[in-house]
């Protein structure tokens, strides 16, 4: 059974660990990230016209760097950061793991990993090269 | 002769709207604040799309909270800006809206006073909206990623991208109020520490401290004080402008390539008019996208161009003489004055051993958080080139 969600906020993580990034679609159509309840910055909705949506977790990387500065003490440096182009439009900037050979335009898919935030461990998101089922 | 608000046109109040004043609680600003303006629209029967300016009071929040607030109504690109004057914040606000209406540059200006206690974040990282890359991109890394993508996209190298700082540090190294004067080779740029991506430590700006000022006159000013007008210099045009929504482009060069056009239709001049730039280059990769989304490079060619010497003193036009934020630093409140005392000593021909000869016509630019951008344009009243 996975941890629970470092933010649950963000995305819900089920018992295989698996996560839902928690997206926002106005009456427009339009969709960002992550829901919020303030209003649409594409047209100013709020309250009800704002639809709490399940976004599904793939993208393509449009930029990935090595990181050296020790931001995070969970991550050793370099750690590897990417910006993920949701499938749905929203871009999002993330962690990579297992993912050495991640370039411009490969695909990704999000994934959670454990990390032990203030004395308790919670599933963390990452994205990871999307592997085609054969 | 200056003129008061009650010479130029009738201002009105329009609106009223409140958040109910309470004792601290865990509510964001941002919610204060959008309940106060939805109230005051509803009142006035208005709608966000039909403000023309925004004129955020406040002195607790710290830097950049009003973007982060408004961008809730639904964007629209207005200009913003947030006002500290202690605890007549949010009268200054107000008095700066209503010469803003009064002078004809809006004609429906929002005027909001809001405050909390300070929080450790700071009001842009903590708006009430949760986030993904909190801690994993803060700027150097936010603008590494910019980098990776600009150098992919056009076949640029990382050996370019330093060029950059190469060519600031010279610059600042004749600039005797630059935090950073020392010449840097490219050897000494590229190597290192590493910060993220391509990006090494001379090519992030330092953040310190410093002060800058310059003073406004009027043309009656000139005349009854006598003033020496010859070394005055003319602002053709000032734009502030904040982010709209551009996918995932870079949000700061989209915003720049707006501010930009607009100031280049206010001041009547187009990008090949310019002499000297003074650019927000606090990251290296800045100069190259700025540069492009100015019109002063092509798409995608902006790297060549400086290798080319098109951005160096003497070049086609000079780019940060001053030595730029990477080279000068970037003391926050300072820096946007500091290009405007830059531009105007180059105008003037009082630049010394950094005069780019024959400047007569400059544009300052500065992006901030929210994003917000400003950008103004100057000339010699000697008129241009």
């Amino acid at each position: 059974m996975s941890a629970p969600s470092a933010h649950p906020d963000l995305y819900e993580v089920d018992e295989s660990g698996r996560p839902t990034l928690i997206g926002l679609r106005d009456s427009g159509g339009s969709v960002s990230f992550p829901f919020q309840t303030h209003g649409s910055e594409h047209n100013g909705d709020v309250g009800e016209q704002l639809s709490r949506i399940p976004l599904a977790g793939t993208g393509t990387v449009s930029a990935v760097v090595d990181v050296h500065l020790p931001l995070d003490p969970a991550l050793e440096v370099p750690y590897r950061l990417a910006s993920v182009v949701l499938d749905e439009g929203p871009m999002v900037r993330s962690v990579l793991v297992d993912a050495p050979d991640v370039a411009i335009g490969s695909r990704v898919r999000a994934v959670t990993v454990p990390v032990v935030r203030n004395d308790v461990e919670v599933a963390e998101l990452r994205f990871t090269p999307e592997r085609v089922t054969p | 002769m200056k003129i008061t608000l009650a010479q130029q046109r009738p201002v009105y109040v329009a609106g009223v709207g409140w958040h109910p004043f309470q004792r601290p609680s865990g509510t964001p600003y941002v919610q204060l604040g959008l309940t106060a303006v939805r109230q005051a629209l509803g009142d006035a029967g208005l709608r966000w799309a039909d403000v023309n300016s925004a004129y955020t009071g406040t002195a607790m929040l710290g830097m950049a909270p009003g973007r982060p607030l408004y961008k809730h109504l639904g964007v629209t690109g207005i200009p913003m800006l947030q006002v500290e004057n202690a605890s007549a914040s949010g009268s200054t606000a107000f008095r700066l809206a209503c010469h803003d209406v009064a002078a004809g540059t809006s004609d429906i200006s929002m005027v909001l006073g809001v405050d909390k206690m300070p929080t450790a974040l700071g009001a842009s990282n903590d708006t009430g909206v949760p986030r993904l890359d909190e801690v994993h991109v803060p700027p150097p890394v936010h603008f590494a990623l910019l980098a990776s993508e600009y150098l992919e996209r056009h076949g640029a190298t990382p050996e370019q991208l330093a060029a950059v700082a190469v060519k600031n540090y010279g610059n600042a190294a004749l600039n005797p109020n630059a935090q950073r004067p020392k010449a840097r080779t490219l050897e000494e740029v590229l190597a290192g520490p590493p910060i993220a991506g391509p990006l090494t430590r001379l090519q992030c700006c330092p953040i310190g401290e410093g002060a800058a000022a310059v003073v406004v006159v009027s043309d009656d000013a000139i005349d009854e004080l006598g003033l020496d007008r010859s070394r005055c210099v003319r602002v053709l045009a000032s734009v502030l402008r904040s982010e709209e929504l551009y996918g995932a482009k870079s949000f700061d060069a989209e915003l720049t390539r707006t501010a930009t056009a607009d100031a280049y239709r206010q001041a009547g001049i187009g990008p090949d008019d310019l002499d000297v730039v003074e650019l927000h280059d606090a990251f290296s990769i800045e100069e190259l996208q700025y540069v492009e989304a100015m019109g002063l490079a092509e798409e995608g060619k902006a790297a060549a161009a400086l290798e080319a010497g098109d951005f160096s003193l003497g070049g086609r036009v000079a780019v940060s003489t001053s030595g730029g934020l990477l080279g000068s630093g970037h003391p926050i409140g300072p820096t946007g004055v500091g290009q405007i005392g830059e531009i105007t000593t180059q105008i003037r021909g009082e630049a010394g051993a950094r005069q780019h000869a024959g400047a007569r016509t400059g544009l300052a630019h500065m992006v901030g958080l929210g994003a917000v951008c400003a950008v103004h344009v100057l000339q010699s009243v000697e008129g241009p080139r």
